[in-house]
């Protein structure tokens, strides 16, 4: 079984790489040849005319109950449970009543309900959510932040284009591009970028002497180790002085937003994330991840959900809203997306809780030229299975990286020359939901 | 200095512990027997694996890398065994010692102390995924107990598996029964877990369809699933008639109200009942011809040479040994991936590249570099009876784990052949714990969590060992309620709940170490100690999150990769603030004398050797030109040195 897939791959390579040769002809099949990938797709796939040049992607990790939220089956009672649906400001759509702040901005958001994965798993899932490939052995898939980074650089040279706050600190792995491209994780979104100034007592001085001590220590290190992981450190030291010298440091620190402000968001590590998020996107960050967890309710899924979405209702609705009076909004693609949905059957030995459901569920989009106000997909009548237009992980990120004008189809080589593309190998970006 | 009276100081202590007691388990209600093994039989089995590691040279006709210096030595068992770098002083004896057997000394030193625990501590609270609360977000702190117990009293592996995957009962009495409580509701998850982690074998995609990678079915999962099902809580009805009631019946958050979710929060949840049915039904979605949906099918283990022989269970009619039967068959001697998976991974631990990787999904041992190898550490493992301390220290004392670093990276199926450790990175708790010790000198008497027997509701103070007991042995609702009701009116009163107050020394440090627990970004944070000793996991912000400490929902979710937040913490944030300006840090205390005696102080507190003739002058000529502070920049550069955060 395991030698046939082997097969399969090296054929995909073989065709990976007379694709690319073809497309880059000239350019070489170097994993280098990133930048020249950003760009051109608006020329040769059409869609859209202007590309968007952020994303805020946030991450409702455990797995979000389709049903309870963005799927609702009001005249399904039997598989809805207690929650009601009401009406948003999109004629025809329907939402969770756990979400009353979110239903009034409906008509900027796209609801896909026809995701479908094939991965019960929260560690797979993740790392698919994030990266387009199942986990290997033998590689470390970069995620999409860091693909955006590859491929679009930086657009304020001075910060880094790629933060996550509040999740997983691997959700910021650059895995096989190197640490160049991987983003800071922030822990809490109100310690702002932590350290980043010198420790009172030290001066400048000192500060410089210390690096210069360590330096030479280093080189002798490095010619005794040749080891990738330990030169990686090398660049975040260069990467991390020129990062605390910064003037959009201040971009870090929400503690400058007014009050009123603070409290719209929402005051707790999910809001005050998004609210970073506004911010970091202000200053030209390419690619912030806010986490919001607690979603794995195979336990009393009711009373779980609900509070999850009052968390989520305030902040996702506030961050539409501020985007777009900050003029952000057509720029800025801010989805919203989970490892999985969870099931139809609510299972009363367990507090009414529902399980893992890979199979069929919902994930949002807006701005950045997503038109508003639309659904796209279904799923039946139990929200079981898609009925519909099934788009998949990969199609999604897909979506995304052709919204920020990136090709999906191009193909970068790992160091060790295997080919891999931004929206997995089988993605493909859903080009209907751009006006 | 007289070292030679130093030395026998630091390094002879051990023997005293393991003539005597060899942990905190004085008390210990051990059901094994562990062998002690002399000096002389640890030694003889490590020359055992030497052979078979040199066949796998010979046979290719190659030399062994040479030896690591004593230095490395040093650094890499500190590290490796208790999860930290030596103090000043211990890196100074053992480097200027003379005596020719100093590595077996320093080995048996670690393996005895309590770093050790402190540190396997780690690794399993990691493996079992063990959080401070459970999903219910209440206390899960006797299970952390039973868990770091086990490793104090070196449990064997063999009998703290049957232990945790056939436990009944109530938390507070025994804590094992947290391994399936911390994953209530999802029993599944936690079979294919239980799979992973003991036996190596991934079956997660089975739970939904037969996977296509390898050859399980989804028929396979549920036939295995059947051991366990069955999972619930204790006189759970005779609460629920009665909360029902109060729930209706009273204000929300009111005292009645509270204490009654408190009681089913605290006393029900976690209790575990049903001891596996060894049946199940398919799921409703089951999508094969080989069964139909809601069809009861009976617990069989899968067929496959690499399990134990076979075991099956009635379909007819619910048993009362399931889990106890899985258990047994999980940890059979002849159950192959058992042995293996675990021998694989305490090999990695200490050798630093598996005999297979990844280490949970296991391969046939006839596919490894040396079957010869690989079998002869499965015996090993097996004769020591499992004992996971003892099979460490003989590794440690093999020349395999003495090899000097090597930069050889493994290409896409390429077996290794062991040429020495690939140099790593630190993991958060080997960092942290270093700090620690550049802080407070070797952390072991540094303040531990103890055991928590205490809960604190308002301002009354709950015996939940007692509470839980005489609470769920009651059947009656009418009781139920009358024992709630007296309770709550002594929990208004403020008193301690329970059988016998104890002293209150005893009970004051419960409590602090319950308020650290409970913290979220107090205690924990500013609290200098050991990772073992914090809440699990760190909470957000804290040097161990930022270093990818794991999470502890997932398995396997540490991680290692580097990125700007720690770096700008090893330069500005807690290394500096809790170290380099730190003037009461342990690692300033013994740098005394002459301006060279400080400098190679420092380097031996902080990178385990002597600076070598040009970074002594390098360092001499910072002294020079900045004095007292020159001394806080060189702490800092060290600290900030590659050198540093990799293990050797």
């Amino acid at each position: 079984m395991k030698s046939d897939l082997n097969k399969t791959d090296e054929l995909t390579r073989r065709q990976f790489m007379a694709n690319a040769a073809k497309t880059y002809l000239g350019v070489g099949l170097s994993p280098m040849l990133g930048a020249s990938l950003a760009g051109k797709s608006m020329a040769q796939t059409g869609g859209k005319s202007q590309a968007a040049e952020a994303v805020i992607f946030l991450n409702m990790y455990g797995g979000m109950s389709h049903i309870d939220t963005f799927d609702v089956k009001p005249d399904n009672k039997e598989v809805q449970g207690p929650v009601n649906a009401i009406g948003t400001s999109a004629d025809g759509i329907q939402i969770s009543q756990y979400l009353p702040k979110t239903a009034a901005v409906m008509d900027k958001i796209c609801v896909i309900r026809s995701m479908s994965n094939q991965n019960g798993d929260h560690a797979r899932g993740q790392y698919m959510l994030h990266r387009n490939y199942s986990p290997r052995a033998t590689i470390v898939h970069p995620t999409v932040g860091s693909w955006v980074m590859k491929v679009k650089g930086r657009k304020n040279q001075d910060i880094p284009g790629f933060v996550t706050v509040g999740t997983s600190a691997t959700n910021a792995s650059p895995g096989f591009f190197g640490v160049k491209y991987g983003g800071i994780p922030l822990g809490r979104p109100d310690e702002g970028l932590k350290d980043s100034t010198i420790a009172g007592s030290v001066g400048t001085e000192d500060f410089d002497r210390r690096l210069k001590l360590a330096d030479a220590l280093n080189k002798e290190f490095h010619s005794k180790h040749n080891n990738t992981e330990a030169l990686a450190y090398d660049e975040l030291y260069d990467e991390a002085v020129r990062l605390m010298k910064s003037e959009d440091l201040k971009a870090f620190d929400i503690r400058d937003e007014p009050k009123a402000e603070r409290e719209a968001y929402g005051d707790n590590s999910f809001g005050q994330g998004c609210m970073l998020a506004r911010r970091l996107v202000e200053h030209g960050v390419r690619y912030v991840e806010v986490g919001l967890g607690g979603w794995d309710t195979h336990y009393d899924n009711f009373t779980a959900v609900e509070s999850r979405c009052s968390v989520l209702d305030k902040a996702y609705a506030n961050l539409l809203i501020d985007l777009e009076s900050k003029g952000l909004l057509d720029t800025t693609i801010v989805a919203l997306s989970t490892e999985f949905g969870r099931t139809p059957r609510i299972k009363p030995d367990n507090k009414n809780g529902r399980d893992h459901h890979p199979g069929a569920y919902s994930s949002l989009l807006a701005g950045g030229g997503i038109k508003g106000g639309m659904v796209y997909g279904s799923t039946d009548a139990d929200g079981n299975r898609v009925k519909e237009d099934k788009v998949s992980t990969e199609d999604f990120n897909a979506t995304i990286a052709h919204g920020l004008g990136i090709d999906t189809t191009s193909v970068l080589l790992s160091p060790s020359g295997r080919p891999f593309k931004i929206g997995g190998k089988d993605g493909k970006p859903v080009k209907s939901l751009y006006s | 200095m007289n070292y030679f009276t130093k030395w026998s100081l630091l390094f002879s202590l051990p023997v005293v512990l393991i003539t005597g007691q060899v942990s905190d388990a004085a008390e210990s209600d051990a059901k094994w027997s562990a062998k002690q093994l002399s000096e002389e039989e640890l030694l003889a089995a490590a020359r055992q694996i030497d052979i078979r590691v040199k066949k796998i040279y010979d046979k290719k006709n190659a030399e062994q890398p040479a030896d690591a210096s004593d230095s490395v030595f040093l650094r890499r068992s500190f590290l490796l065994a208790v999860g930290r770098i030596p103090t000043v002083e211990e890196a100074r004896v053992y480097l200027e010692s003379d005596d020719p057997n100093k590595r077996v000394l320093l080995v048996r030193y670690l393996m005895n102390s309590k770093g050790y625990q402190s540190h396997m501590s780690n690794w399993l609270i990691d493996m079992l995924r063990v959080r401070e609360k459970f999903e219910n977000r209440f206390t899960a702190a006797p299970y952390m107990d039973w868990v770091r117990k086990a490793v104090a009293d070196n449990m064997p592996f063999d009998v703290l598996t049957r232990e945790l995957l056939s436990a009944e009962g109530m938390l507070w009495e025994n804590g094992a029964v947290g391994y399936y409580i911390r994953d209530k509701g999802m029993p599944l998850d936690n079979l294919s877990n239980t799979m992973r982690l003991f036996l190596g074998t991934r079956m997660e995609c089975a739970q939904c369809h037969d996977d296509p990678f390898n050859d399980w079915e989804r028929m396979d999962f549920f036939r295995l699933a059947a051991f366990t099902d069955g999972q619930g809580e204790i006189n759970r009805d005779v609460y629920n008639s009665v909360w029902k009631k109060v729930r209706a019946e009273t204000e929300l958050r009111s005292p009645t109200y509270n204490l009654y979710d408190f009681i089913g929060n605290n006393i029900y949840y976690s209790t575990l009942a049903g001891p596996g049915k060894g049946r199940i039904k398919l799921p409703r979605d089951y999508q094969y011809n080989d069964g139909d949906p809601g069809e009861m099918i009976a617990a069989r283990t899968p067929k496959d040479h690499s399990f134990a022989k076979g075991l099956k269970m009635s379909d007819r009619k619910d048993a009362e040994d399931g889990r106890k039967n899985f258990a047994e068959w999980v940890t059979d001697p002849q159950n192959d991936r058992y042995v293996t998976t675990i021998t694989n991974r305490m090999w990695k631990r200490i050798v630093g590249t598996g005999l297979y990787e990844p280490v949970d999904e296991y391969i046939d041992p006839r596919e490894h570099t040396s079957p010869e190898l690989t079998r002869h550490l499965k015996d090993l493992m097996q004769d020591l009876d499992y004992d996971l301390r003892a099979f460490q220290q003989i590794l440690m004392l093999t020349r395999v784990y003495a090899f000097a670093s090597s930069e050889h990276e493994l290409m896409p199926g390429e077996k290794p052949i062991f040429d020495g450790r690939k140099i790593d990175r630190m993991s958060a708790e080997q960092y942290w714990d270093s700090l620690v010790t550049m802080v407070a000198g070797n952390p072991d008497k540094l303040p531990t969590r103890g055991k928590t027997t205490y809960v604190k509701y308002g301002k009354a103070k709950l015996d939940m060992k007692t509470i839980q007991s005489e609470i769920i042995a009651i059947e009656d609702p009418k009781e139920f309620k009358k024992y709630a009701d007296k309770l709550l009116e002594r929990v208004q009163s403020g008193e301690t709940v329970g059988s016998k107050p104890k002293s209150m020394e005893k009970m004051e440090k419960d409590m602090s170490m319950e308020m650290m627990s409970n913290t979220n970004n107090g205690g924990a944070l500013r609290g200098l100690a050991r990772a073992s000793e914090l809440s699990s996991p760190a909470p957000n912000g804290h040097v161990l999150q930022m270093f990818g400490q794991s999470d502890r929902l997932l398995l396997d979710s540490a991680i290692k990769e580097a990125n700007t937040t720690q770096v700008l913490s090893m330069m500005n944030g807690a290394v500096e603030k809790l170290v380099v300006a730190n003037r009461d840090a342990h690692i300033y205390e013994l740098s005394e004398g002459s301006v060279k005696d400080r400098i190679r102080a420092l380097f031996y507190g902080i990178l385990s050797r002597a600076p070598s003739e040009s970074e002594m002058q390098l360092m001499e000529t910072e002294v020079e030109e900045r004095e007292k502070k020159g001394y806080r920049n060189i702490v800092s550069a060290l600290i900030n040195s590659r050198e540093f955060i990799f293990v050797p």
